[in-house]
């Protein structure tokens, strides 16, 4: 059921009021029934069949924790981590290649052989967040108080109740962003923000507006120009392939910060807070600032996953092994996204930028902020083509279009490209673009949230006008609903 | 600063009222004959044509027409009110392909009231089957109620009133668009479409879709009419012989209880041999296309002479319906 739909309306409306009916009237372990019944319907919903995956997956991990946490022997709690992590691992790796063997099936015999198949929703992220899960519970929390009280890993075992709300959660099982069970479980069970329970609904409200109007009226007008930029494969101008490469980096950027915004305002609603996953990431210096705007839990991930483990196994600490661990994991991060070389060739190259940042950063060299920025932008516009493009020679065509050729600023192909329609693509391109580059980030805008009624005014003006835009034309799938 | 109580309450009814007065408004407009009878209404089309055909299709062309053109920007002009035997809107689409026609003849024949179904017989219905704006579906309808669409349908209506030029391309109650600048040469969809070569593209997923149409419409015991529209005769000879291929492709599917009317043939030769009548090769001027309608009336008023409706059909009911 995807965030921007009617019955996704609905349905958060629905259960946010039960929710805090019976958080009040029956006490936490009903309300987190409630809230349990309601993430696996809404997991359910499109597709049942994916749901004894999801069950599977939770009910796995969850007694591999639990045999590890309580088992003594060092030996036999690494063997049990290594079988969660490789039982994982090879469900997400069989996941996302068995799409390309059911590619080859159809190829070989036809399409009336190839059997109905999807990727289970949320796969990659339900399973990241379970690894990190057995990564917490393998960490042997410290003896004393005071260390304690800043271990970030697990203390005890979930029950299976807890465990099952944690990683079904509605909110986030889709498509992130990624939590640690730590700090959602206790959630469940006592309201532990500062501010009154409806007071942090209303904030929900406002961050889920601007959520909701960022997917419909703005990710999906620049979603229609980047198709056809790269559905296309023509020798564009230099001006034309800036244009295509831009509407596909804002396209990503406005779906996925629009689909996080609106998993966050759905989880204040429930009175659970969950991290923001990006911070005007547009507006970074550096391609480190970048990451650390831009689908931030991934990063988090990331950093402490699998770059920080990598350097540790490195024989010596030093700048040449800290660039080989970053652009190691960030070819894991691309690998994540799908088993294809633009995939590797994307992390690739934000490693290889972050490995430079790095080396730059460490010998104090300063750049103006403006530079700074604009070899980010072109940096991060020009690698888009790795994700969106279908292959390594396209992505590399589309890279070599951005480079000065003849007529670079020709746009015969755009005019003929561009779906043309007013009120649906230029005015909500001319604002994303505003948007993006110019305004306050989501987490700004909750952060200044005051309850007056102006603000009460723009959630319900950004509810309208993005349910308008949704009824003219449904809203397209979130991109990330697909890794 | 606002109780959150308070806030939560003004949010609702400031989101309720909004969205309850654009519906509210929408509804007594009734822009599109969707919400109280149409007979006897003159609705004329504005805004995104496509869905407002699509609309238009749910109940008034029903409840004010007993048959349906379904064409592409070919037959766009053709003023088929000037039919005498029946009664036939125009469901033409600039750029409109067959999968845009089925959804429009989907919608048009849910209710009964169209005996009848007008199909263009020329390559461009079968070229792709993408929908050229938005996907023409049942819940499209809801759009009706509040959306950009209507937005721009609204803006265009009051752009002809004041005598300002609409953004979309307008239609009269009969569906007839009348181009206000003949394209006096082809677009790049013709282009293609027209370039040298031995056959014409067509798309295997639009070509099966033109079959379901049939398929459907003789299921629902329709007449059919075929048409195949004039080209200007030295656009024609470029491919002349991959033009009579893919005719005679199509007419496979027809029954002897089908009329056939051919613009192609010899008897029109003179016809298409005017270049005055196609400023672009493909497409009619006005006066042109007048004379084509002429030219099907007669067709219809010599098939319903010679008493071929009825066969296999409810021949009560084209009648009831003239």
């Amino acid at each position: 059921m995807p965030f921007s739909t009617f019955p996704f309306l609905i349905f958060l409306t629905v259960v946010a009021c039960g929710y805090s009916l019976i958080r009040r009237g029956l006490g936490w372990p009903w309300s987190q029934a409630w809230l349990l019944a309601a993430s696996l319907f809404f997991y359910a919903y499109a597709r049942p069949w994916n749901l004894p995956v999801l069950l599977g997956s939770i009910t796995f991990n969850w007694a591999i924790a639990r045999a590890m946490m309580r088992q003594t022997d060092d030996r036999r709690r690494k063997m049990l981590l290594w079988i969660g992590l490789t039982a994982n691992i090879t469900l997400l790796f069989f996941f996302k290649r068995v799409g390309v063997f059911v590619d080859l099936v159809a190829f070989l015999h036809g399409p009336q052989f190839t059997p109905h198949w999807s990727l289970p929703l949320g796969v990659s992220f339900f399973t990241f967040t379970q690894i990190m899960y057995l990564l917490d519970a393998f960490a042997r929390p410290p003896a004393s108080p005071a260390a304690l009280k800043i271990y970030r890993g697990l203390t005890r075992p979930n029950s299976l109740f807890d465990h099952a709300t944690f990683v079904s959660l509605f909110p986030y099982v889709a498509a992130g962003p990624l939590v640690k069970a730590r700090s959602v479980v206790s959630q469940l069970h006592e309201y532990v923000a500062d501010e009154p329970p409806l007071a942090r609904a209303c904030r929900g409200v406002f961050i889920f507006s601007l959520g909701f109007a960022k997917k419909v009226v703005l990710a999906d007008a620049f979603a229609p120009i980047a198709d056809a930029g790269f559905g296309a494969q023509q020798n564009f101008t230099m001006a034309e392939a800036w244009v295509f490469c831009l509407a596909a980096v804002l396209h990503l950027y406005f779906d996925f910060s629009g689909y996080s915004d609106m998993a966050v305002g759905a989880a204040w609603m429930l009175g659970i807070d969950i991290p923001q996953n990006f911070n005007a990431p547009l507006r970074a210096r550096s391609i480190t600032e970048f990451w650390q705007r831009w689908h931030i839990s991934l990063s988090h991930f990331i950093t402490d996953y699998l770059y920080k483990p990598l350097l540790r196994a490195m024989p010596r600490r030093n700048a040449a092994t800290s660039a080989i661990a970053t652009v190691l994991s960030m070819v894991i991060a691309g690998l994540w996204h799908g088993p294809q070389w633009t995939y590797v060739a994307w992390g690739l190259s934000h490693g290889s930028a972050l490995a430079v940042n790095q080396v730059w950063r460490r010998r104090n060299l300063r750049m103006p902020d403006a530079l700074g920025w604009l070899l980010t932008s072109v940096f991060v516009i020009s690698t888009i083509v790795f994700l969106r493009a279908a292959n390594v020679p396209e992505a590399l065509h589309m890279m070599t279009r951005l480079l000065p050729h003849e007529n670079p600023t020709g746009v015969d192909a755009l005019r003929h490209l561009l779906p043309f329609s007013p009120t649906l693509i230029l005015r909500p391109v001319t604002i994303g673009v505003v948007a993006a580059y110019l305004f306050k980030s989501s987490d700004q805008y909750s952060k200044t949230f005051e309850l007056t009624g102006l603000t009460a005014a723009a959630s319900a003006a950004l509810i309208v006008v993005s349910v308008f835009f949704l009824n003219t034309a449904p809203a397209r799938i979130f991109i990330y609903f697909g890794f | 600063m606002m109780s959150p109580r308070r806030w939560l309450l003004t949010t609702t009814l400031l989101v309720l009222g909004l969205g309850g007065g654009v519906i509210g408004t929408n509804v007594i407009l009734d822009p599109y004959g969707l919400y109280r009878p149409t007979q006897g209404r003159r609705i004329v089309s504005y805004g995104d044509s496509r869905i407002a055909k699509y609309l238009l299709n749910a109940r008034y062309v029903p409840e004010n027409f007993n048959a349906v053109l379904i064409g592409s920007s070919v037959t766009g002009n053709w003023d088929m009110s000037r039919v005498e035997k029946l009664k036939i809107y125009n469901d033409s689409l600039n750029g409109g392909n067959i999968t845009e026609g089925d959804a429009l003849l989907e919608m048009a024949i849910r209710q009964p009231g169209i005996s009848t179904v007008v199909l263009l017989v020329h390559p461009a219905m079968t070229s792709d089957h993408d929908f050229e704006t938005v996907r023409l579906r049942p819940d499209l309808t809801r759009s009706a109620l509040g959306s950009l669409s209507l937005l721009d349908a609204y803006k265009d209506m009051i752009y002809v009133r004041l005598h300002r030029r609409p953004t979309f391309e307008t239609f009269d109650a009969a569906g007839t668009e009348t181009f206000d600048d003949l394209p006096t040469e082809m677009n790049s969809s013709m282009k293609a479409l027209w370039k040298p070569g031995d056959s014409f593209d067509v798309d295997p997923i639009a070509l099966a879709t033109y079959r379901d149409a049939i398929r459907q419409v003789r299921a629902k015991r329709l007449q059919i009419i075929f048409v195949v529209p004039p080209t200007a005769e030295y656009l024609l000879q470029t491919k002349r012989a991959a033009f009579d291929r893919y005719v005679e492709m199509i007419r496979a599917d027809s029954t002897p209880d089908d009329l056939w009317i051919d613009f192609m043939t010899d008897e029109y030769a003179a016809f298409r041999r005017d270049r005055t009548h196609f400023p672009d090769g493909s497409h009619l001027t006005p006066e042109a296309a007048g004379i084509v309608v002429s030219y099907v009336d007669a067709a219809i008023d010599d098939w319903f002479d010679r008493e071929r409706v009825g066969r296999g059909v409810d021949r009560e009911r084209v009648a009831t319906r003239r």
